[in-house]
């Protein structure tokens, strides 16, 4: 079985991961530029994490075989800071000639503050400015529904923003069909507690359709599995969807978002 | 009410014995540590907050014929306002939405 990882946070990952996710059948994992537990100091933190996912994480990943992509931004998390959201917005540009730079992501809201809001503005115009992709984080929990919605409405105001450059990742029943409505791709995260479990991944793709979707695990530092993503073809497996239909979510349709951008290659 | 016009169609391979077959044991053990959770909270002394009169509302959107339940538990369990907030003052989320009068 073959499949694309196009969500998850290899920084905080240790390197048996990346081979178990070889063993699995993972041909390319797509890193978004995240929090990393705590607030950087200044925009040279993440001038180093810049490094980190252009030229570090590549080659960790090329011992084991596997393709690395990675995609830049300032997270919602830290975007409270307007100011030193502006420094960090203004190195992004001098990266993405990189090789394995894919887009701007993951952007999004947290908390849904007009901060927050202003630096997701600044970003989508980043995005636009430079015809890169755009991978979105909508907040957790109780803060999902609104967040989404204040997205969908600044992506939508920016004429430039084609919506099926944009995939708007860890969306749930509530969120999805707003997400998909819009003309955007929707990503299904498969996170303990805070986002989607597989079966209710499977379920969400039975009652949508299989176009526009895609699952990923965002794992990261925290409790969180790297592989997600094939356990979820597995239970699919189990609920008899057929080899061709578990392809099509699994490898096909991250490759045919990703593969908008020209250097995703595999 | 969520707004939306997407077409689905359905991919379902399972008949519901299936899914019962499948996933009847593992509900079972949530319904219960669900009933127990509320327990322990029942038990506990002390005053609630607005989480646990939320849980309760998302509770009573599993009664009846109604479809799209974890659809309705999310939307119970949803923050209902739509302005961005003055201030981000923290950076997790709780789980339930401040309610009417929070």
């Amino acid at each position: 079985m073959r499949y694309i990882e196009p969500h998850a946070h290899m920084v905080s990952r240790v390197t048996d991961d990346y081979e178990r996710m070889t063993l699995a059948g993972c041909e390319a994992v797509c890193e978004p530029a995240f929090w990393a537990g705590f607030d950087r100091s200044s925009a040279a933190g993440f001038y180093d994490y810049f490094c980190q996912l252009t030229e570090h994480e590549p080659k960790r990943a090329a011992r084991l075989g596997l393709k690395h992509f990675c995609w830049l931004c300032i997270n919602p998390k830290e975007a409270e800071d307007v100011k030193l959201a502006g420094e960090v917005i203004a190195l992004i540009p001098k990266f993405l000639n990189r090789p394995n730079v894919l887009g701007i992501g993951e952007i999004g809201l947290n908390k849904n503050s007009r901060n927050e809001l202003k630096v997701l503005e600044m970003q989508v115009d980043l995005a636009a400015w430079h015809n890169q992709l755009i991978l979105v984080h909508t907040p957790h929990l109780e803060d999902k529904l609104k967040g989404t919605r204040l997205i969908l409405d600044v992506l939508k105001n920016d004429k430039r923003i084609r919506p099926e450059h944009v995939i708007i990742d860890h969306v749930e029943e509530h969120t999805v069909g707003l997400v998909l409505d819009a003309g955007h791709w929707a990503g299904m995260t498969l996170y303990p507690e805070t986002k989607c479990s597989p079966a209710r991944a499977i379920d969400i793709l039975e009652t949508c359709g299989d176009e526009r979707v895609w699952l990923n695990s965002a794992c990261d530092w925290g409790v969180s599995d790297p592989l997600a993503v094939p356990k979820t073809a597995l239970e699919m497996k189990k609920r008899g969807h057929l080899a061709a239909a578990i392809d099509k979510i699994i490898f096909q349709n991250p490759k045919k978002f990703l593969g908008q951008c020209s250097k995703f290659k595999l | 009410m969520v707004e939306t016009n997407h077409q689905s169609y359905i991919i379902n391979q399972m008949t519901k014995q299936q899914v019962l077959d499948l996933y009847f044991l593992d509900a079972r053990h949530k319904l219960i540590e669900v009933a127990a959770f509320l327990d322990r909270a029942e038990r506990a002394p002390g005053k609630g907050d607005f989480r646990l009169e939320a849980f309760r509302a998302a509770l009573g959107k599993l009664n009846g014929k109604q479809k799209e339940k974890a659809r309705l538990v999310l939307l119970a369990l949803s923050d209902p306002t739509k302005e961005p907030i003055a201030v981000a003052a923290g950076k997790t989320a709780c789980g339930a939405g401040p309610g009417r009068n929070g």
